[in-house]
């Protein structure tokens, strides 16, 4: 549920969307052996609903631009099949428990298996990209395919940079490094990409798609610190992930980082000290200390005035996006977004 | 036409008249063997000039400390950052943004840029002299190079697909076959391809191929075709090598409804290995319509 | 118009604000267009888009994917139903007995359609083009010598390739038909692979092609006409490639440029062409359809030889789609109507009824200031009541287009001026109701000039005083008058007797060597008794004697109007058949009448019914069409150049890279003016700017 006038028609347009994209997805689930250790699985974290934002960008964007939801519908699912699978992924990385109000993939089946299940999805995001050649021809497919290895990268890099920091525990991430971090692990797959490739199909490969990566960063950086926001302040059954979970990740976070910079060399040295313990060990207490802290140095309120500032260079990137183009449900369903991505709970 | 540029800031009577800058070059880059080489024209920069949007930044708003470097300073403050602070945080945010933005466009633009097929590169392995091959041929193998790069890269990172699961590589091969209407040929077996005519017509053909020796067919159209006119020249080996006849043995039998095409290859025995290749033509209006390439292995 | 578009792209983000300047109610200057009774096109010419317009397209196609009209209420929503592929053209052939014959041929579709974005566009080096020649004279041969059964290839040369050539060449003439077809075959090899010192090898190989193929051609009846003009292409191909052998051109670094100061013709001939070929429908046709007489003297054809084969080259191997493209309704309809719509979106001021009257020049060249446009003078033409918007378009059946007239009724001396029938797009006409200067740095930055080159010596006075490149401009880039006519029948042409498909037919006599068959548009226009048939007419005329001023001009109309009625009781017969009497005459009766209905009396089936048709004599200076004449093509001042560092230009006039008269060369113009002001659009995205 979203305060402020973005929630109706944004939510609106997410379910339109969600419902046709969704019923294109199934499609392309293998009904075959090996069931039980597969393709039920595959099936699993693609029906446990979700906002099924990112190919509702994607068919917004081609139908602002003028062109057909039908076109871009393939490439939207691939996109969905594409974030399920890296979904799956997240979770085993960052050993979370619940995903959409259940168990993790492999918290139910274990490690091995949620990491063939997550594998085998992207593989299947791959098909749709090929039926394009049908309604696209072939050298927008291809270009949507160069579109789409590199958002494919940009993800992996991302997460590689996260994972790095965690792995390194590394002391001094800053808010640069943090964003930097987001555009390539969130904003690619969750914003840029379905856009981009939206207004390429609309456009027929002839449109010029930087602003829409700016756009798209800011959106998406908006989108993921509210994210973390609410995964310390959310409302426990709306939020799909466990409350708190971040902080026994040990994520970087802009609280956190704002709590790192912020720290008396003692409380640093705890703070990295307690960052350092694998998640399942972190006593509770630190992790409450841990939450004093941020809410000592207002974390909360500085990461919310960050996000702020994120939803308004969104305003005025989208503005940019859609010089010249005519007004349409669809256009105002995108510069909505810029703000319900604050608003929503 | 009378052009005037917008300031950001608030208008002020403007004492400065401007004046345009000098273009890097005024002429037209018309020798295309230099082009072809590789060397860009004269002038390559100039292009995308769009920075970031000015952000109106307060006067004297820190810059972003260094990851790792002065952390002692910022130990020293535990209060509450005030809310001036917080105010230049958000700028500081937005415009670590945009610099983030301008980098990525330009890695993209510089990706682009490399994968815009470079005719010398493609052809380097080629040896020939630049501005030598044939454009169409060079476009069609850069066209076939991005498909293999991109063939290799999912064989890199995707894993083996599960028995049973359809082949993504498979679906790869008919997406090369749709940019190049190619149709592959075993030694003793058939296989067949698709060619679309340009008003969407489809037109099948099929390829057998008798030879000793593994040989690989490629048939390429460039343009609507009356099969019933379809004829191909003897096959001229590539490099014009004395040594090598021309290849004969390739006969066309199209369909009565013209909607398909055999083509027979048949190779004798002593046909040297090597690349051959042909102009398919319409032999009613005379006009070039496309290629065939056999390549014989030893 | 162009440069506009580039400089309010999204991506510039309002950094320029433009406001384009406009004499008279409408835009397009020679592409302008008009509606007049029953909302019939009246055009200022005969438009045709070639294939290979790859910039031209693109801006359409931007621009009706921006124009985002709603296809349910406009006829004329897309790209796609705006422009239509034309693949037929025909020359016209005189016959020994006299008589005329129409050459029709269709050219097949290149795949790939005009206009897709620049960077999937390849084109050719001078190789790759004689490469590609070499093979129409291949596959034109072997269709011609279809008669004889094609045997197996004789053994292949048993030595390398320039032995093998001399081989061919010393046991001499090339006698039969595999000989040739050998000897192609070695061309084609060695057009690939030549270097400058085996030019002369090449070129006796060329001859003797050449010599063995004019032989067959000496042995045909003349009633195989088929063939006997193949060989005429053919031996047109051959001294192409001949010339650019010899000529150097593929190692040339000014390209097509280094023969600019030859004479089309006179270039082919003296690479071998025969005199049959140089006064072939073929080469005549060409020179019709850039109207290349100099003076507008059809005893006088003149064209940049360079300029020539650069447009044969592009013409005939880089066209997407079809060779031709027609537009499906006036060109000021089809281009500048959706391109006022999205610039004005897009927040470009338009002010119509401005006549500029004077560049002004201030600074000093080598001064700290520089040379620059100071000020530019007005004649404010009429202003709006209360000072509102001019709103230039009407609607005919759905579509937005521009009047013949200005809308009367929103001018406050809008009464006045229709009662006395005021021109306000007459250079002669010098009514205004204010006059306006603006000034640099207060009401402008940079100008971009885009009058046509007849205008500049009326409004640039103090730069041709001071400057003798422009002064040599002027000179060298010269213009043509044009005449043109149009008729609406009440027949369809197959009636009429013209059995061939719609077609552009050029090479046809003067003094309207162009036809153009545009039936297409009768549904475009809003007769309440559609016409059957359109014919489009036109060609180039010949400079008048008397001085330019309006007296001679409405002596020119009436002259267009002769040569008209001549042409129609003279020699259309050549072409319809059945559109004559039985005593030879013109079946007026077939003309239509565009206010039929509102006339009292009919108008007779008599000579005089003409007057119901439209005609137009283009000698307005800035109406007249560009030439590129042998020795001028340097003369040209490109868009990019930085003489007057807040002053560029635009128009087919200008060193645009393509220097001819057409539209791509008026928007790549453009194009460049766009990036002499801002830096974009980059040069590598003008298609076809570098090329040889």
């Amino acid at each position: 549920m979203a305060r402020g006038n973005s929630g109706h028609i944004v939510t609106e347009v997410l379910a339109e969307y969600g419902a046709r994209a969704r019923s294109l997805l199934v499609t392309y689930l293998p009904d075959a052996e090996p069931r039980r250790y597969l393709y039920d699985l595959v099936a699993d974290y693609p029906s446990r609903g979700g906002r099924a934002m990112r190919p509702s960008l994607c068919l917004a964007t081609a139908r602002a631009f003028g062109g057909s939801a039908e076109r871009a519908l393939h490439t939207a699912v691939s996109i969905e099949l594409f974030h399920n699978a890296l979904l799956i992924h997240d979770d085993v990385e960052d050993e979370s428990q619940t995903r959409r109000g259940k168990p993790t993939m492999h918290a139910l089946h274990g490690v091995p298996v949620a990491v063939n299940v997550g594998d085998t999805l992207t593989l299947l995001s791959l098909r749709p990209l090929f039926d394009n050649v049908r309604t696209l021809g072939p050298r927008l497919t291809m270009r949507i395919v160069e579109e789409t290895e590199r958002m494919a990268r940009e993800s992996a890099e991302g997460q590689a940079l996260e994972l790095g920091w965690r792995m390194d525990n590394k002391p001094d991430v800053s808010e640069t490094d943090y964003l930097e971090m987001v555009l390539k692990k969130t904003c690619w797959l969750a914003c840029i990409h379905p856009m981009r490739t939206g207004a390429l199909i609309a456009t027929n490969g002839g449109h010029d798609v930087d602003p829409i990566l700016r756009y798209g960063f800011f959106l998406g950086a908006a989108f993921q610190i509210q994210d973390d926001l609410l995964n310390l302040i959310g409302d426990a059954k709306s939020y799909g992930k466990e409350l708190g979970g971040d902080l026994y990740e040990g994520k970087r976070t802009l609280m956190l980082i704002h709590v790192l910079q912020q720290a008396t060399p003692a409380e640093r040295e705890r703070l990295l000290r307690f960052l350092a313990i694998p998640r399942a060990e972190k006593p509770e207490s630190d992790v409450r200390w841990l939450r004093k802290r941020m809410d000592a140095y207002g974390a909360i309120e500085h990461a919310r005035s960050v996000a702020n500032a994120m939803s308004g260079a969104a305003t005025v990137e989208i503005a940019n996006v859609f010089r010249g183009v005519p007004a349409s449900r669809d256009r105002d369903f995108l510069e909505a977004l810029a703000t319900w991505v604050i608003e929503r709970t | 036409m009378a052009t005037t540029t917008r300031d950001s800031e608030p208008k002020v009577v403007k004492a400065v008249r401007r004046k345009r800058t000098a273009p890097e070059r005024t002429a037209p880059e018309r020798n295309m063997t230099a082009m072809l080489r590789g060397k860009s024209p004269p002038g390559q920069t100039g292009s995308r000039r769009g920075g970031a949007p000015s952000m109106p930044v307060p006067p004297g708003a820190p810059a972003q400390p260094r990851p790792g470097a002065a952390n002692a300073a910022n130990a020293a403050n535990v209060a509450p950052p005030s809310p001036a602070a917080a105010e230049t945080a958000e700028h500081r945010a937005v415009r670590s943004g945009y610099e983030l933005c301008e980098a990525a466009i330009r890695r993209g633009q510089e990706a682009a840029k490399r994968f815009a097929p470079n005719l010398a590169d493609v052809t380097s392995t080629l040896k020939e002299a630049p501005g030598a091959k044939e454009a169409l041929g060079m476009a069609e193998g850069a066209l076939r190079v991005w498909a293999d790069l991109a063939t290799a890269w999912m064989r890199a990172v995707m894993p083996l697909a599960p028995a049973g699961f359809p082949d993504p590589l498979k679906a790869m091969e008919a997406l090369r076959e749709a940019l190049s209407g190619e149709a592959s040929g075993h030694a003793t077996g058939q296989a067949t391809g698709h060619a679309t005519a340009a008003r969407g017509q489809a037109i099948s053909f099929a390829v057998e191929v008798l030879s000793a020796r593994p040989a690989r067919v490629a048939f390429e159209l460039s343009r609507e075709v009356d099969v019933a006119a379809l004829a191909v020249q003897p096959l001229q080996s590539l490099d014009r090598d004395p040594a090598k006849p021309a290849l004969l043995g390739v006969e066309l039998h199209p369909s009565k409804d013209g909607r398909s095409v055999e083509i027979v290859v048949a190779i004798a025995g002593a046909q040297p290995p090597g690349r051959y290749l042909g102009a398919v033509y319409d032999k009613v209006s005379g006009t070039l319509v496309g290629g065939l390439t056999i390549d014989l292995k030893a | 118009m162009a440069a506009a578009f580039e400089l309010t792209r999204p991506g510039l983000a309002d950094k320029y604000q433009v406001t384009v300047y406009q004499m008279g109610h409408r835009l397009g200057g020679k592409g302008a267009s008009g509606r007049g009774a029953s909302g019939r096109i009246e055009e200022h010419g005969l438009h045709l888009w070639l294939g290979f317009y790859e910039n031209a397209f693109r801006l359409m196609r931007e621009s009706y994917a921006e124009a985002a009209r709603d296809p349910r209420t406009c006829p004329m929503a897309t790209f796609e139903s705006a422009f239509v592929p034309d693949p037929n053209v025909a020359v016209a052939e005189r016959l020994r007995s006299g008589a005329w014959q129409p050459w029709v041929a269709t050219f097949p579709p290149a795949p790939g359609l005009p206009g897709e974005p620049a960077h999937t566009v390849k084109l050719f080096s001078v190789r790759e083009y004689l490469s590609r020649a070499v093979r129409l004279v291949i596959s034109l041969v072997r269709s011609a010598g279809e008669g004889t059964a094609p045997e197996a290839d004789a053994a292949p040369p048993p030595e390398g390739l320039w032995q093998a050539i001399d081989r061919v060449l010393r046991y001499g003439a090339l006698a039969t038909a595999a000989a040739i077809r050998e000897a192609l075959d070695l061309l084609l090899a060695a057009v690939g692979t030549f270097v400058p010192r085996s030019e002369s090898l090449m070129v006796r190989l060329i001859d003797a092609i050449n010599e063995a193929t004019r032989k067959q051609l000496a042995t045909l009846v003349e009633a195989d006409r088929e063939l006997y003009r193949v060989y005429g292409v053919v031996d047109l191909v051959l001294a192409i490639v001949r010339g650019s052998v010899r000529f150097g051109l593929a190692f040339d670094p000014r390209g097509f440029d280094a023969i600019n100061d030859y004479d089309w013709r006179a270039w082919l001939q003296e690479n071998g062409a025969s005199e049959v070929s140089l006064d072939s429908a073929f080469v005549r046709g060409i020179y019709d359809l850039v109207f290349a007489y100099e003076d507008g003297d059809i005893e006088r054809p003149q064209l940049a030889a360079g300029v020539a084969l650069r447009g044969a080259m592009r013409m005939f191997f880089t066209y997407k789609g079809a060779l031709f493209w027609k537009m499906q309704a006036g060109m000021g309809d089809v281009v500048f109507a959706p391109l006022y719509e999205v610039l004005k979106r897009r927040g470009v001021r338009f002010e119509f009824f401005h006549k500029l009257t004077n560049v002004g020049l201030g600074g000093e060249r080598q001064g700290p200031d520089g040379r620059h446009v100071a000020s530019l003078d007005f004649d404010v033409q009429a202003v709006t009541k209360s000072k509102r918007e001019y709103q230039p378009l009407v609607d005919v059946s759905g579509v937005p287009a521009w009047p013949s007239a200005p809308l009367h009724a929103q001018l406050t001396t809008g009464e006045r001026l229709k009662r006395e029938a005021r021109d306000l797009e007459s250079p002669w006409e010098s009514e205004h109701v204010a006059k306006k200067t603006l000034r640099v740095t207060t009401d402008f930055d940079f100008v971009i000039l885009g009058v046509s080159i007849g205008a500049v010596p009326y409004v640039c006075k103090e730069i041709l005083a001071e400057d003798p490149r422009w002064r040599r401009m002027v000179h060298g880039v010269r213009s043509v008058n044009t005449q043109a006519f149009q008729l609406w029948m009440r027949e369809d042409m197959a009636a009429l007797g013209w059995a061939e498909p719609q077609t552009n037919l050029s090479g046809f006599v003067e003094p309207f060597d162009t036809w153009a068959d545009m039936s297409h548009l009768v549904r475009t226009e809003a007769w309440s008794r559609p016409p059957q048939s359109i014919a489009y007419f036109c060609s180039v005329l010949p400079d008048r004697k008397d001085p330019v001023d309006e007296v001679s001009a409405r002596a020119a109309h009436e002259e267009v109007r002769r040569n008209a009625v001549g042409f129609l009781k003279r020699d259309v017969v050549h072409l319809w058949p059945r559109a004559v009497t039985k005593e030879g005459d013109f079946r007026w009766d077939l003309l239509a009448d565009p206010e039929e209905g509102t006339r009292k009396t009919r108008k007779k089936a008599d000579e005089s019914r003409f007057a119901t048709q439209f005609w137009h004599a283009n000698v307005r200076p800035s109406d007249r069409y560009v030439l590129s004449l042998p020795g001028t093509i340097g003369d040209r001042i490109s868009p990019l150049d930085m003489t007057y560092d807040n002053l560029t230009i635009a128009g087919d006039w200008t060193a645009s890279g393509l220097c001819s008269g057409c539209v791509e060369s008026a928007v790549m113009s453009g194009m460049l003016a766009a990036h002499a002001i801002s830096g974009l659009p980059a040069l590598e995205d003008i298609v076809g700017y570098d090329h040889p």
